[in-house]
């Protein structure tokens, strides 16, 4: 399994996370999961344009995902995985994919969500996810670019309450 | 029918280019800025409102930051809208050059191709500008 980092970022492709964070992580391919976003061909070609050289992008539904990832079609190389909320990991993870690492990016504040971070909000049904996401033991930290100190969970939650 | 510039960016990008643009080409322009993310908002209903108030007829020609960028992919979908362009990586020389196009007919693409040409040579390490240039500096002083 080849999973470097798992970021969450509802704007998945931008300037962040293929500038930025490529110069930290060097993937080979940039894997954007999420069943709305994978049958949208507009949003897609969008992406695509961001793509820096010489990396690949997929852009597919959790379902192919965890089908692939569980076949061992990436074994060989590096792979940034976006998703656009916390809940989609839980499925990939449930599912077999292995994540190091979450990395909590963005997230707008809408839809009932509460600020927690200058990037971050959160509803309580994400935060919940987030937690249980932490106890499977996987280090989840708040950092928006890897320039940005990284925050654990625990920290940000303990600064709301 | 008018031309519309819209100028969008992450932040104030866009707001300040299109002050200086105004300070060179004048107040007549028909120009609308987006400053994306000043708050940690979904951008969605703001590019949706810079497009009431248009007629079909209408010309909007977009100018975004940065290709890669999130603002720049969200203005996607309105390329579909007839008359409706969409350039990103914008610099003050070509938001000017398009500025000074006639507004009374539509700019046409390969018209829009030409000028960006044009603003990506305006990309100058002025350093480095080639002396060789001024080989036919015709200085007489009689």
């Amino acid at each position: 399994m080849s999973v470097v980092l798992a970021r969450i970022d509802q704007r998945l492709i931008h300037g962040i996370t293929v500038n930025q964070w490529n110069k930290e992580l060097h993937p080979k391919r940039y894997m954007v999961v999420d069943d709305q976003v994978a049958n949208d061909d507009l949003v897609k070609s969008g992406m695509r344009l961001s793509k820096p050289a010489g990396t690949g992008m997929s852009i597919i539904s959790q379902e192919k995902a965890i089908t692939n990832f569980k076949a061992g079609k990436y074994d060989d190389h590096k792979v940034f995985l976006l998703v656009k909320e916390p809940s989609t990991l839980l499925n990939l993870i449930k599912g077999g994919v292995q994540v190091p690492a979450i990395n909590v990016g963005a997230l707008f504040e809408q839809d009932g969500r509460v600020p927690y971070t200058k990037r971050v909000a959160l509803s309580e049904a994400e935060v919940q996810t987030l937690e249980e996401l932490s106890e499977l033991g996987i280090p989840v930290s708040f950092q928006y670019t890897p320039d940005d100190s990284p925050v654990s969970l625990d920290k940000v939650l303990k600064k709301q309450k | 029918m008018s031309i519309y510039l819209f100028f969008a960016s992450h932040r104030t990008l866009s707001e300040g280019l299109a002050n200086a643009l105004q300070f060179f080409a004048g107040d007549n322009l028909n120009v609308k800025v987006l400053t994306a993310y000043m708050d940690n908002k979904p951008i969605e209903p703001e590019i949706k409102q810079l497009f009431s108030g248009l007629t079909s007829e209408d010309e909007v020609i977009i100018m975004t930051d940065i290709l890669a960028g999130s603002v720049n992919q969200k203005f996607l979908p309105y390329i579909s809208r007839p008359k409706t362009h969409l350039i990103s990586g914008v610099n003050l020389p070509l938001a000017l050059a398009i500025a000074m196009e006639p507004t009374d007919t539509p700019l046409e693409a390969d018209k829009i191709s030409s000028l960006v040409d044009e603003a990506r040579k305006q990309v100058v390490y002025v350093n480095a500008l080639n002396e060789s240039e001024s080989e036919f500096d015709d200085e007489e002083d009689e």
